[in-house]
This record gives structure tokens, sequence and C-alpha cells, in this order.
């Protein structure tokens, strides 16, 4: 309707300005591009290049209908999608797509304000998703970005782009100390806010709490961190590095699983030596297994000792879990009882002959449990094994194929075939499957272990020594377990034997080149950045907060409590920020701040200057007070109204004036 | 302090007891080249003080009493019709003097005063198409009535602007009043006083105070002050740019008075209040605007 008054015409944009939207838009929505369909990142991005042609080859905005139609279509497409426009992902999916639709009505100030806003919030959406270095990096430039080209839209003429980012840049960061402050105490709710499905974690790779040939391999090219140790004190050497985890007795000729619950608990032994300290960050894999070096002495908090000397959580670990503890690597685990020794001593019933007849032939040697143990060994070493990543096939019974015709396996194949001949020698034994080794990060000072570090090995129960690790693999790649699975993979590539090269070539063999040695210390680097990122900021829980407020002093702290932290550092920042502004204007000036120090002297004979008290009247009232000093009162500030009124204010005066200053002295 | 200047002061100071302040603001004011406006109860020695400051100097010394059926003409004079040359002839008012008083200048009708405040800005006078150049140097001392009396009407802050000081005389103390009560005949006095100044050497004197020295230094705090009545909460409004003006000007002419070649600080907190007063309304009440002047030079630091 037109009542004849002047329409307020609402302030256009220019199209500098509208570029910077559009770029920031564009940012935006490509951070999401890859959780939401194609369909919908074309479509966005037609959006995108229509707003583009509208501005620069002066296209027509779409009337009103044309926009509700499309609005509606798109919104009906999305809706079929999801089945919802609520929720994560159909939520984020959507803003997306209406971030792209608000371009076509983008005219006024007031639509590229609704467009940044938007986009601010898409931004946080995204840490919905993924709350890694490398995406909250991006994030702060895009808000940056974002920031600036809202002050070009506020004041669109006059400055450079340089100082606009400079400015949003000093606005970004004058708002970190708030940030900081309320990411420390504001109240954390734990536990998921998102309720995500039960099957979230599914995805995550990681050793099955059962072992059949190939179940390990699979994991031999996964550079997936499994978890990540720092070591109090001396490491130990890689041959102890036996991360156990899972302890398998029970086998059916083929797979070996954990044996049934119930039987007697064994997790006591007698330690010797001393014990190694250590804390383990642990991925999440959805399991209870936490993983401990042989043999763990202590229990964390939130976890129990099982037996088979293995360390487990309260409940399937599904968010990075940290946890110290301490073990002995050299230890004695003394008698086995009846139930285990028939346990770890059990073969399956159609348990191959040939087999059978091998470990006849060693005991008929007359040998005891050790040489039985050694025949062993030198029969892998001796009969042509070889280590290698990609096991073939074994059909039949897979122990009897690989011992006598395959003769090529992965760590799970020595280990299962190594359990297999000790208890057709009855020698009770049993096989562990865990981690082995892990490599050192200098950048962060402590060792990352990967999927492709998963090991299998063997355990056998002497009279002597109670359970005792034999690593059958070590006999046929000991490089596996000195120098780790990266250097095998290498070895192997390269088509080198393993085994077979002396300590000095195959450190020639694995020096890295230049490039590929830079290469893997930037990795090393990301790696610990990214581990100091988790550590800091995403594992800082309700836990880590409570422990902070209490070393605050607060006892039993509260939400209250959080509270008054809260308010209190935010006056406390305003204090702060306020005394520094004053003091700006102050402090620029060298005349004054030397002025400042002779004011500051005769503090000490009770004269103080009020701040707004001017220099002449300042020195009049010093001089009564203090008439012992009147001459050299006088004669300072006079040489400072000289240099500060009179305008007089070279070099010399100016150091005269210093050190007149300087040399004043109140006995 | 200027001797020509200390010796005009001792003068005056003679006639009007108890306020040498006052009579030293009203001095600062004309070296400034502003005009001064007395705001005070009848009977204090405003008239006098006028009086006295034009015999000092030497300048010629009009009154003006301003009343409720004073017209312009009144002011700045008529164009009469002589019989001899067949002509009119502009005679001039009363406003055609060095030293004007005039008294009690909120009794007049807003249309007299106008005519006498565009005087004093524009220092000519226009009549019949004639503009008539007022005397050099020229300068106006009004006085007011406090604004409660009955029958006033008050001057737009647009014309108080006009002023560069307001300054109060106050009762003299009692030491004071006892000189008054036993001295001689006022008007006596004044009409012995020897002029120390003329015309022209005062002209000279107002040159002077404009080679006073301000550095960035002390304009820095006199934007500062400027500032900070434009910010304070309980003014409706700060000092004008004309203010600025007048309050750097001031301190001049105060450093000069002082004997000095630059302006400090304390020159500025000085004339601060006089001419910052009558231009800052504020919020709450009239009588506390004093204070809250010089609570606010007292928030504005000084380096």
């Amino acid at each position: 309707m037109d009542f004849g008054l002047p329409t307020l015409d609402p302030p256009r944009l220019d199209h500098r300005t509208r570029n910077g939207f559009l770029f920031v838009a564009a940012l935006v929505a490509g951070g999401h591009s890859m959780r939401i369909p194609l369909w919908l990142v074309l479509i966005v991005a037609v959006l995108f290049v229509w707003h583009y042609l509208i501005t620069h080859h002066a296209w027509k905005l779409p009337g009103k209908m044309t926009r509700l139609g499309i609005t509606l279509v798109l919104t009906l497409v999305t809706l079929k999608y999801y089945g919802t426009l609520f929720g994560r992902d159909a939520g984020m999916g959507f803003l997306v797509l209406l971030l792209g639709l608000k371009f076509l009505e983008f005219r006024t100030t007031r639509d590229g304000a609704v467009i940044i806003f938007l986009c601010y919030f898409l931004m946080l959406g995204g840490f919905l998703f993924d709350q890694s270095l490398w995406v909250s990096v991006y994030m702060v430039i895009v808000a940056w970005l974002a920031t600036t080209v809202l002050i070009q839209m506020v004041a669109p003429s006059g400055q450079s782009n340089r100082y606009r980012l400079k400015l949003s840049g000093q606005l970004l960061i004058s708002a970190l100390p708030l940030a900081l402050l309320l990411f420390l105490f504001f109240p954390r709710i734990q536990g998921n806010l998102w309720g995500l499905p039960s099957d979230a974690y599914s995805g995550l790779m990681g050793l099955s709490d059962s072992m059949s040939p190939g179940s390990i391999s699979n994991l031999s090219s996964s550079d997936e961190v499994a978890f990540r140790v720092e070591f109090e004190g001396q490491p130990p050497p890689p041959k102890q590095r036996y991360w156990r985890a899972i302890v398998l007795s029970k086998t059916d000729g083929k797979t070996w699983s954990q044996a049934d619950r119930g039987g007697p608990v064994e997790h006591r032994f007698r330690p010797m030596g001393t014990p190694v300290f250590y804390t383990i960050t642990l991925e999440p894999h959805n399991k209870r297994w936490l993983f401990a070096l042989d043999l763990p002495a202590s229990q964390p908090e939130g976890t129990q000792l099982e037996p088979g000397y293995v360390l487990r959580a309260k409940d399937n670990v599904v968010q990075r879990y940290r946890y110290s503890l301490q073990s002995y690597p050299w230890y004695h685990t003394g008698k086995l009882s009846r139930k285990q020794r028939e346990l770890n001593l059990e073969l399956p019933k159609d348990f191959s002959p040939r087999v059978k007849n091998l470990v006849a032939a060693w005991r008929a040697n007359n040998l005891n449990d050790q040489g039985i143990i050694r025949s062993a060994l030198d029969y892998y070493r001796d009969k042509g094994f070889t280590y290698t990543l990609s096991p073939p096939l074994l059909r039949g019974d897979p122990v009897e194929q690989f011992l006598f015709e395959s003769r090529r396996g992965y760590c799970e194949h020595y280990a299962s075939s190594f359990v297999s001949l000790m208890r057709a020698a009855g020698i009770p034994s049993r096989v562990v499957t865990g981690y082995q080794g892990g490599e050192h990060n200098d950048a962060g000072n402590y060792y990352i272990v990967t999927q492709a570090d998963a090991h299998a090995w063997a355990e056998v129960w002497l009279r002597q020594r109670g359970w005792v690790r034999v690593d059958p693999t070590a006999v046929v790649a000991p490089e596996r377990i000195e120098y780790g699975i990266d250097a095998v993979r290498r070895l192997l590539g390269r088509g080198t034997l393993l085994g077979q090269l002396d300590a000095p070539a195959l450190l020639r063999a694995l020096k890295l080149n230049i490039p590929a040695q830079v290469w893997r210390n930037m990795g090393l680097y990301w790696d610990a950045m990214n581990n100091a990122w988790h550590h800091w900021v995403l594992d800082f829980n309700q836990q880590r907060q409570l422990k902070l407020m209490q070393w605050l002093g607060f006892r039993n702290p509260t939400w209250a409590d959080l509270a008054v932290v809260l308010i209190g550092g935010f006056m406390l920042f305003a204090l702060v920020v306020t005394t520094i502004i004053l003091r700006r204007r102050q402090g620029t000036d060298p005349v004054v701040k030397i002025y400042n120090r002779f004011c500051k002297k005769l503090v000490r004979t009770n004269i103080r200057r009020l701040p707004w008290e001017g220099p002449q009247d300042f020195c009049n009232r010093a001089i009564i007070a203090q008439p012992g000093l009147g001459k050299d009162i006088q004669s300072i500030i006079n040489q400072y109204i000289d240099i500060r009124y009179r305008g007089e204010n070279d070099k010399t005066r100016i150091n005269r004036f210093k050190k007149r200053v300087y040399n004043f002295r109140i006995d | 302090m200027h001797s020509v200047l200390d010796k005009a002061l001792n003068q005056i100071g003679q006639i009007i007891v108890g306020n040498p302040q006052a009579l030293r603001l009203a001095l600062c004011c004309l070296l400034a080249k502003g005009h001064l406006l007395i705001e005070d109860l009848p009977g204090v020695g405003k008239t006098t003080l006028a009086h006295a400051l034009a015999r000092v100097l030497g300048l010629e010394f009009n009154r003006i009493q301003f009343t409720s059926d004073l017209l312009p003409a009144d002011i700045i004079g008529v164009s009469i019709f002589e019989q001899q040359s067949n002509r009119f002839r502009f005679q001039p008012g009363p406003i055609f003097a060095s030293v004007v008083l005039a008294d009690e200048i909120n009794r007049a009708t807003p249309k007299a005063q106008s005519a006498l405040l565009e005087a004093m800005e524009e220092r000519q006078v226009t009549n019949d198409g004639e503009t008539h150049r007022l005397p050099q140097p020229f300068f106006v001392i009004a006085t007011q009535n406090p604004r409660h009396q009955i029958g006033t009407f008050p001057l737009p802050e647009s014309q108080l602007d006009r002023f560069l000081m307001r300054i109060e005389l106050g009762y003299p103390g009692r030491k004071a009043e006892r000189g008054l009560l036993t001295g001689g005949d006022r008007r006596t006095m004044l009409s012995d006083l020897q002029p120390t100044l003329s015309g022209p050497s005062l002209l000279k004197l107002q040159q002077r105070v404009d080679d006073i020295r301000t550095s960035t230094a002390l304009l820095d705090y006199v934007q500062d002050i400027i500032e900070a009545t434009r910010r304070h909460p309980d003014f409706n409004g700060g000092l004008s740019p004309r203010a600025g003006l007048g309050l750097l000007r001031s301190a001049r002419a105060w450093a000069l008075m002082e004997g000095r070649d630059m302006v400090l600080p304390e020159d500025v907190q000085t004339v601060l209040e006089p001419v910052a007063n009558h231009r800052l309304q504020a919020n709450e009440q009239a009588a506390t605007v004093a204070d809250q002047i010089r609570s606010l030079s007292q928030s504005v630091a000084v380096a």
C-alpha cells in the first residue's frame, strides 16, 4: 500500500562486499560438504553462482513467488531425503540449504547480518561432527574472515582489506580471554548431548576378542592410532614392549577365543626387579579391554585386573581414555591350578596327527620342556619359514598347513601354531594378543602405537618360572620386534628377506631419504599437536573441571561456585582491560614516564601527586612539604615544564632531564 | 605577574575588596577578548567593578540599564533627521564605548537582548543599511540577577555561549566588609583612579596572549577536558567548539597574567569553571554545576 510517505530505502551493499559474503558462505558450506549429500552441495553451489550473476551481471533477483516456490520444493526434497528436518545431520544439511537460499533475497545489510550469523552457527554446528585440531583451525580462520566481512558491511568505505582483517583479528583475540574463562568454568554436562545412535562406534578398527588366521594381518596397513604412551623415566627396550590385552586359551583348530569365565582367578604374581611407570591415552575402541605392558601390577580407578593378567575397563571405552599404571617386565607367576592346566593343554579332538608326530619326535630325544621350546623355535628358523604381511589363505587344518606347507605367515600364524605345538607336547600354553612396539614421537616425547602394531604371541607355563612369554615371530622376523612394523613393511616392500641382515646393514637399509624424513617428522609433529589438543581441550571434562576448582581452593565445588568464578573472572578481565586502556595514553611519552618516575620517588617523602594535578601546583605543594628538597624539585619540574609545555623537547634536554631524575635521591 | 597588569589589579582591588580572584578572572576575560557575565545579587559591586575596570584601563565606559521596555534602538542608537543637512544622521547609542555595562541583562525582553548580543559577536552595528564599527577594544560586562528572581527573561543557551566567562562576586568577607564600611566613598575613589593602561596598550597585550605557547601535551589535556564534559552523564551536552576555543584563549590569557610564556594545565583548570559554568547545564540543580565541573576536572589526568 502506498500512503504517499517516502519509503525508507534500506542500505544496499556494493559488489565487493557481496563477494566477501559469497566467499565466507562458500567456505562455511565447504566445511560441511563432506557430510551433506552431493546433490545438496551442488544445489547450494548453484545458488551461490546465481547470486554472483545477480550482482555482477545485473541479473534480477527472483520474485517473491519464485523464491517461495524454490524454497518449498528444496525443503520438501531435503525432508524426503533425511526423513526429518531436525537432528544433527538433517538440521545441518537444511541450514546449509537455507544459507544458499538466503542469497536469493540478499539485498540489505539486514540480510547480510542474517547470513553472517547463519555462518557462525553453521561453523559451531561443524563441531558436532568433528572436533579435531584441523577442523578447529579452519573454523577459526573462517570466523576471522566472517567477522571481517561483517566489518566491511558496516563500514564499507575508506579502509583497506588489510586494516579490516587486522581489526577483526584484534576483535577475536580480545575475545579470547573471555572464551578461555567460559571454556574453563562454564558448567560441563557429562555424556552425549546428541544421543548418538548405539552403532556410532561400530566402524572402529582394532583387535577383536578372538583370533583366526588373517584377523591381525588385516590391521597391518592401518596407521590409525590405537593408543599413546608416556613413560616416566627410562622406557623399556623394544623387546619388552608387549602390550597385552586378550588371553586366548580355547581353540577349535582354526579360531582362538577367550576361555569362559569362572576359572580360578589368576592375577597375582611375584614381581621381580623394578617396575615401569607409564600413562596410556587410549583411543576409543568400543571394547572393555585396556592395554598394559607385561605384566600390570596396579589397577587404576575404574578398571580391574582379570584372569590372564589383563586389564579391563568397567564399561566399553567410547571416549578417549587416559590411565596411569605400573608394570613389572620381570615376574614369576607361580603355580598353575589343575583347571588352568587342563584349559591350557586342550586341543581340538581332530588335532593333526602330523603335528603330533613332529612333537613326538622331539620328545623322543628326551628333551625337557625348555628343550622342546627350543626345538620348536629352531624348526621355524631352519625350515624356511618367512614372515609376510599377506599370508596365503589356508585350507583344511590351518596349523598343519602352515607348519608343513605354506610356511608363510603373520604373527597370528606363528603364535597359534606354536601354542598348538606346545600343547601337543604337554606344555600348558596360550595365545596372547595385543600390540607390540610403538614409535617414539620426539616432538611430544611419547610413543604412538598404531593398529598396525597389533600382534599375537605365545605364553608357555614352565614349572620353574610360571608363565613365560615366547614370541615365535621374533625368530623369523627379529626386525618386527626390534624396529617395529613400519620397518618391516618397508623392508618387505623392497623385497629384503627378514632375519638376514646384520644391524648396521639394517640401519642403512632403513635410513630414510631427506624428503621422507621431513614428511615423517611433520607427521609426528602433527600428531603431537593433535595429542596436545585432545589432552588440553577436548578431554577437559567435568572431572578435570572439578580438579581445577579444587586447585583453586573450592573443596566441594558446586555450580554456584562455578558461577562465582565466572563472574569474578569477567570482572577481573574488565578491570584489567580498563587499566590497560587508561594506562596506554599516559605511558606512551617517554618524558611522562620519566616524570612519573620522579613523582614515584617523591611518594617516599609522602608527597603524592594527584592524577589531575598540574606540574606547577605539584611543585608548589611539594616545596612547602619538603623545603629541604625545594631546589631539586623546582629545577626538575621546571625542566619538565620546559620540555612538555614549552615544547623544547630536543634530545639533549630530555636526556639531561632523565639523568637529573635518575640522580635525584631522597636520603 | 605582568607588572602593568599587576598594578591595574592592585588599583581595582582597592575599590572592589574581598574577591581578588574574581577581579583577576575579569581582567583575564578582557585580555582574552571575551565578554564577561557577572551573575550576582544587586549591590555587591558589579557596576563598580565594571566602572573601575574601564577607568584603570583608560577606556571609555557606558552603562545601559536593561528594563522590560528597553528597545534595540536604546542600545545601538537611532538615525535622526538633521534639518541643516537635510538628511538622516546616525546618533550612536550607548553601545559605542570600549567598556559597556549591560546592567541586569535578563530584565529586558529577548528582542533587546539579541540586539546587544549581536553587537557583541560582530563587534559592529548595522543601522539603516549602514555599518558602524564599534571601538577597539570592545568589552561588554553584563550583569544578571540570579534566575529565581521575579521578572527576568533568562538568556537562552546560545546567547550565554557568547560570554566567555561568567563570574560571581559574592559577599565580601567580614574584614573586607569592615574596610568597605569604614573606607571612603566608592564614587570619589573611582574618579580618583589613575589609568595604568590605554586602549592601544591593551590591544598590544591582547596580541601577546596569542603568542603564549600551547604544546601538544597541553592541547591533549584541553581536548581531554572538553571530551569529558561531553561524556559526563550529569550534563546535558558538553562544551561547544566555540567554548573550547574560549577555554584555550582564557588559559593563554591567564598564563600571560601569571607571567609565563606557555600554558600549563593549571591555567586550564583555573579558567575552566568560569568558562564552563554558564554553558553546561546540569541535569539536576544549577547550584551544583561548579562542584560538578570541579569533580570533572579532577577526573581528567594530567601528565
